[in-house]
């Protein structure tokens, strides 16, 4: 066994894990897992929430991983992979190779998820106390929303403006569909729209991290969701008091 | 309160296509959601008080996550997250920063207290289920 190949594929491995939104526990034992499968020696792996080093016998590497998306699929898939490495089930190139598909493997298709935000945001608002007229602004607005994101995605836009900017037009494009005619309850279709930008990756790992005692990348999961969740609510928020502001308290 | 399961259910699997979750967990991910909808509302409609049934459906999603889990051999994570959505309280984070900027202090301070009360709960919750052993839930059989 090569270690400088085991090396590469392991710190691939991690970052592949690490990119798709698993949490920094599972990465720290699934290399370690791996690692031990292929060598014997001495091996370190620490993990934080955004990077990691890998240390096998003499050869070190540093991975830093900067684009964090929610890939639980891949997460999946990768976990089962190693399961089947430590089980002797398959070679280290038969893995290195289904690793490959894996990392290839094509998210949902745009329209998918387009439609699928859409859908969730206006049944969220149903859920809280909207009709169906309110829902159905809600649609329109998911819709937006999911470009909107894929947009800023694609310009590898910080996470924090992402969610306050979202926010933000959420705000904005449900109070022009209210001025067209379309809803009655303005909150209850703001608070359907922002759910599905709330955190709940962010604090499932962040709990998880800290329960497994790993409180470096708990905590900073932990702030990461806080964070997340002040920008959406800031973001809506603000806009909401700039037209409440504006229209003289006519709305709201 | 079907209906609201319903469209629970509905939600969550959307949540779980948006986390691109594979094609054929999307309808696990949906129970797990409906579930949670399902015990909150029953929960909160036998007691008052919002941090009671926020943990009893955070805990309910978690041994079903885990269980899930188990028999699918899938990560806990797959199912946990699209799952525990229905729980988060985000109107009262977005009405808590909303009184805050309308300088509606006391108000801010009441939804913002029962809004953390909530997301503790929900932690609590989740934090228990994780604390048990994993053979005390439902495995797939050799």
């Amino acid at each position: 066994m090569e270690l400088e190949k085991l090396l590469d594929f392991s710190a691939a491995v991690g970052k592949g894990l690490l990119e798709n939104g698993a949490e920094t526990s599972r990465v720290e034992d699934t290399l370690t897992r791996i690692i031990r499968h292929f060598y014997r020696g001495h091996s370190e792996i620490f993990v934080v929430m955004t990077g990691f080093f890998v240390n096998i016998g003499t050869y070190t590497t540093t991975v830093r991983v900067r684009n964090r998306t929610i890939n639980l699929d891949k997460v999946s898939k990768i976990n089962m992979l190693s399961r089947d490495i430590v089980d002797g089930k398959i070679s280290f190139n038969e893995a290195a190779e289904r690793f490959g598909e894996i990392k290839g493997q094509p998210p949902y298709p745009l329209w998918i998820k387009t439609a699928a935000v859409a859908v969730c945001c206006s049944f969220f608002t149903l859920l809280g106390s909207g009709n169906l007229s309110d829902s159905l602004n809600s649609f329109i607005v998911g819709a937006v929303l999911n470009v909107l994101i894929w947009f800023m995605r694609k310009k590898h836009t910080a996470d924090f403006i992402i969610t306050f900017t979202g926010g933000a037009m959420i705000a904005v494009l449900t109070v022009l569909l209210y001025a067209a005619g379309l809803g009655i309850n303005i909150n209850a279709m703001i608070t359907g729209s922002i759910m599905p930008l709330v955190p709940g990756l962010g604090i499932t790992n962040a709990l998880r991290d800290i329960i497994a005692g790993d409180y470096l990348s708990g905590g900073a999961r932990m702030f990461d969701a806080i964070v997340v969740a002040a920008a959406l609510a800031a973001g809506a928020g603000a806009v909401m008091y700039m037209i409440g502001y504006m229209s003289g308290g006519k709305l709201l | 309160m079907i209906f609201d399961v319903i469209m629970a259910f509905t939600a969550t699997f959307m949540l779980a296509v948006i986390f691109n979750v594979n094609r054929r967990e999307l309808i696990f991910c949906g129970f797990a959601g409906a579930a949670a909808e399902g015990v909150y509302q029953a929960v909160s409609y036998a007691s008052d008080g919002i941090p009671l049934p926020a943990l009893v459906s955070a805990a309910a999603v978690t041994v079903i996550a885990r269980s899930l889990a188990n028999l699918r051999k899938s990560p806990v994570t797959v199912y946990l997250v699209p799952g525990i959505i229905p729980l988060v309280p985000g109107a009262g984070m977005y009405n808590t920063v909303f009184s805050m900027i309308s300088a509606d202090y006391a108000e801010a301070l009441e939804i913002g207290i029962d809004t953390l009360k909530c997301a503790a709960a929900i932690a609590v919750g989740i934090v228990l289920v994780f604390a048990l052993p994993n053979r005390l839930f439902l495995k797939r059989r050799k």
